[in-house]
């Protein structure tokens, strides 16, 4: 799997900030399970070890703790072992197969948290936050958001116009154009996007 | 485009003014009004409201407006304002969702 290189939105602008925040549901989720990915990796195998590393086991090939195999130039001809031998049984301690957490027996594997899907009805353009602040605006639930956060919503406004004017009818026009501006609204006092729902007739959404 | 309303808010402990202007609606099409709305420096902001109507659309372009003051940083800390006070009214309605902070209803 590729290495998992996060981008930080706070850092985008312009048109690169607009592509980031209309990712598909695709795109997401596979940038989804690498971050998982990367956390596993780190986790287990220290931090950088997926950009260290020549062959190591993914969560689901791993049926038992797994050691990796590092480029021999990287820690200068020194490859690091997992911590394997360290454990020495006591004296008259059982030895063998019953003793399952030293010698004999690996231990089970590490179960690895499944991931839910999407919700039904959830908008991979503009995820419901708090999960988007935490990205963008480093978490904290503050009343106050950032600048960025106000771009955002300019986005969601002009997406949502667009929305808006694809509806059959001018009375579904307005009605949608009525909630853009309570979500426009929203957003900059909360920095919450895609809340509350935009009035549109079921297929006509988008 | 031509300004139909505009209005100067002061800055705590600055000589400078806000300057917020409301432009006239215009058409762009059937059923295609659009209202231009300007906060001047250091808001900065701009947006372009559309309605169905010129009446919605200037409606709404109030209400962006705003919204756009009223949860800006600037006004949450109390140094933005209007009338000689700060955090305070600002000569337009708050947003409902705004009540809280800015229990000033349309």
């Amino acid at each position: 799997m590729m290495p998992y290189n996060p981008v930080d939105p706070a850092s985008l602008e312009g048109d690169d900030l607009t592509n980031w925040y209309l990712r598909s549901p695709q795109e997401i989720e596979q940038q989804r399970q690498a971050s998982t990915q990367q956390r596993y990796q780190d986790f287990f195998y220290g931090d950088g070890a997926d950009r260290r590393t020549a062959n190591v086991a993914t969560p689901s090939q791993t049926s038992s703790l797994a050691r990796p195999v590092v480029d021999s130039g990287t820690y200068g001809g020194r490859a690091p072992v997992l911590q394997q031998a360290s454990y020495v049984a006591p004296a008259g301690a059982a030895d063998g197969p019953s003793c399952a957490t030293c010698h004999g027996a690996p231990p089970p594997p590490i179960p690895v948290p499944h991931l839910p899907p999407f919700p039904s009805g959830w908008d991979a353009a503009f995820p419901t936050l708090p999960v988007l602040r935490d990205i963008i605006g480093g978490g904290g639930g503050s009343s106050k958001p950032p600048e960025h956060d106000r771009k955002q919503c300019e986005i969601q406004q002009r997406r949502d116009g667009e929305i808006c004017a694809r509806q059959p009818t001018s009375r579904a026009n307005a009605v949608c154009r009525g909630t853009a501006m309570d979500r426009y609204s929203h957003c900059l006092d909360t920095g919450e996007v895609d809340t509350p729902r935009l009035f549109t007739i079921p297929g006509y959404s988008r | 485009m031509n300004i139909i309303a505009e209005q100067q808010l002061d800055l705590r402990d600055s000589e400078a003014k806000v300057v917020v202007r409301l432009f006239a609606p215009e058409q762009k099409g059937q059923d295609l009004w659009v209202c231009r709305h300007e906060i001047g420096e250091p808001i900065g902001e701009m947006l372009e409201t559309e309605g169905v109507t010129s009446l919605q659309a200037l409606a709404l372009a109030v209400k962006g407006l705003s919204a756009a003051l009223y949860s800006h940083p600037l006004y949450r800390e109390g140094r933005l304002g209007a009338f000689g006070e700060f955090g305070d009214y600002l000569g337009l309605p708050a947003p409902a969702q705004y009540q809280r902070f800015a229990p000033f209803p349309f």
